[in-house]
């Protein structure tokens, strides 16, 4: 746990250690990260995203080989779900654990959700999926159009996540363009993003 | 959507959300309950006739103390239930010794009853009452502690559901036990145990799926 008591204020390249060195680089990325570094928190929101594809392909061609195609959806849902709950991560504790504890319950969630008699309705959508990831581009993309997704959240939702999230103007603005109080915006986005979360899941379940 | 443009836009502004600290909600939870069980308990039920003399007595402080170090430990595995990637199983067990510490305690008492008083070690004219008020003084502790762990991240929802029905139902064992004139660790064992299971029972089949996310 020595390596851990490296500065905090670190930003280039962590460390050189093996294994257990990056995994500890990569909590502390996503804690500072989180705490309102925002490129760093991309690159650790980045590597996270290749450990839990990783993860999530591997489990799904051992327990449901006909979901591979859905494996991006599990993977956003999760980041989405690391996000929101990033203050359940004790930055004392190693981080790989957390992660890949959060993409267990999402993977068995998934599962649940889709019950014996959507196998075929799958099987077409992962077709497409394949379709799309070949036609358009080469990186990673799930079924749910983001677009879309936020057109259908409430107005109190929507306005907060464009303006600071896809805008990039600061809460502050936001809530004075908005005429909502700052922590109004603050819970507007956190509401959201679960709901989205919520809708990327529903998406895969109705194609 | 690209998972690339996902984390962009969780990227952005990552601290523009509320802060939340697991621990200080699961405290704020621990607190409401314990005033609203100690409440519930003064208005409804009364504290014991005798409790000046009772506070002077081990007896009182064994059911008390075990009480008391039910709830610590399983309102610990519940904090811990919150935490992905931590381990629960530990402190599911070692909550097993507050039963085992009672039963030697029991043991003790009966090896040293003559025989025909041991049955009235058990028994209480107000048994009913035990099992019934104990789960009703557990229900605002059990919905402060649920709302504290959907604020977390319980990745293992029944069994999180299972921690709380433990630390909210002591808590009503302890609350409870102010009124309760019954001490003798026979007892509280058979009937404080029993009732402390209909509320384990109970948190799990209702509060499981608030604690999905």
């Amino acid at each position: 746990m020595t390596a851990l008591a490296l500065p905090l204020a670190m930003t280039s390249t962590p460390t050189t250690d093996p294994a257990l060195g990056e995994s500890a680089a990569l909590g502390r990325h996503f804690v500072a990260g989180r705490a309102g570094d925002e490129g760093r928190y991309a690159q650790a929101l980045r590597e996270c995203a290749a450990l839990l594809r990783r993860f999530t392909v591997a489990r799904l061609q051992r327990m449901a080989p006909g979901m591979v195609g859905d494996a991006e959806d599990v993977v956003q849902e999760c980041l989405i779900a690391l996000h929101l709950k990033a203050h359940t991560y004790d930055a004392g504790q190693p981080f790989e654990p957390w992660l890949y504890a959060v993409a267990r319950y999402k993977l068995i969630d998934l599962l649940r959700r889709r019950q014996p008699g959507r196998e075929l309705s799958l099987d077409l959508l992962s077709e497409t999926h394949e379709f799309a990831d070949s036609s358009e581009s080469t990186e990673p993309q799930a079924g749910a159009d983001l677009a879309v997704l936020l057109a259908q959240l409430p107005d109190k939702q929507r306005r907060p996540i464009e303006l600071v999230k896809l805008e990039g103007r600061s809460v502050i603005e936001a809530a004075a363009t908005t005429g909502l109080s700052v922590s109004a915006v603050k819970v507007g986005i956190h509401r959201g993003l679960k709901a989205l979360a919520k809708r990327l899941a529903a998406e895969g379940d109705t194609p | 959507m690209k998972t690339d443009e996902l984390i962009t836009l969780l990227a952005r502004q990552p601290d523009a959300l509320p802060r939340r600290n697991p621990d200080r909600d699961l405290w704020l939870a621990l607190a409401v309950g314990l005033v609203a069980a100690f409440a519930l308990m003064a208005l409804a039920l009364a504290p014991r006739p005798d409790l000046a003399a009772a506070i002077a007595e081990p007896l009182f402080w064994q059911k008390a103390g075990a009480l008391a170090v039910l709830a610590a430990l399983a309102a610990w595995a519940t904090q811990r239930a919150g935490r992905p990637g931590r381990a629960l199983a530990p402190l599911e067990r070692a909550r097993w010794a507050v039963p085992a510490w009672l039963l030697a305690a029991t043991a003790v008492t009966l090896a040293v009853t003559p025989a025909g008083e041991r049955a009235a070690l058990f028994l209480s004219p107000t048994i009913l009452v035990c099992l019934s008020m104990i789960p009703v003084l557990s229900l605002v502790p059990a919905l402060a502690l649920t709302w504290a762990l959907r604020r977390a991240a319980p990745t293992d929802p029944p069994r999180a559901a299972h921690a709380i029905g433990w630390a909210a139902g002591a808590i009503g064992g302890l609350a409870y036990a102010f009124h309760c004139q019954a001490d003798q660790p026979a007892y509280v064992l058979v009937w404080y145990g029993l009732a402390i299971a209909i509320t384990v029972v109970l948190t799990q089949a209702i509060a499981t799926r608030w604690l999905r996310w």
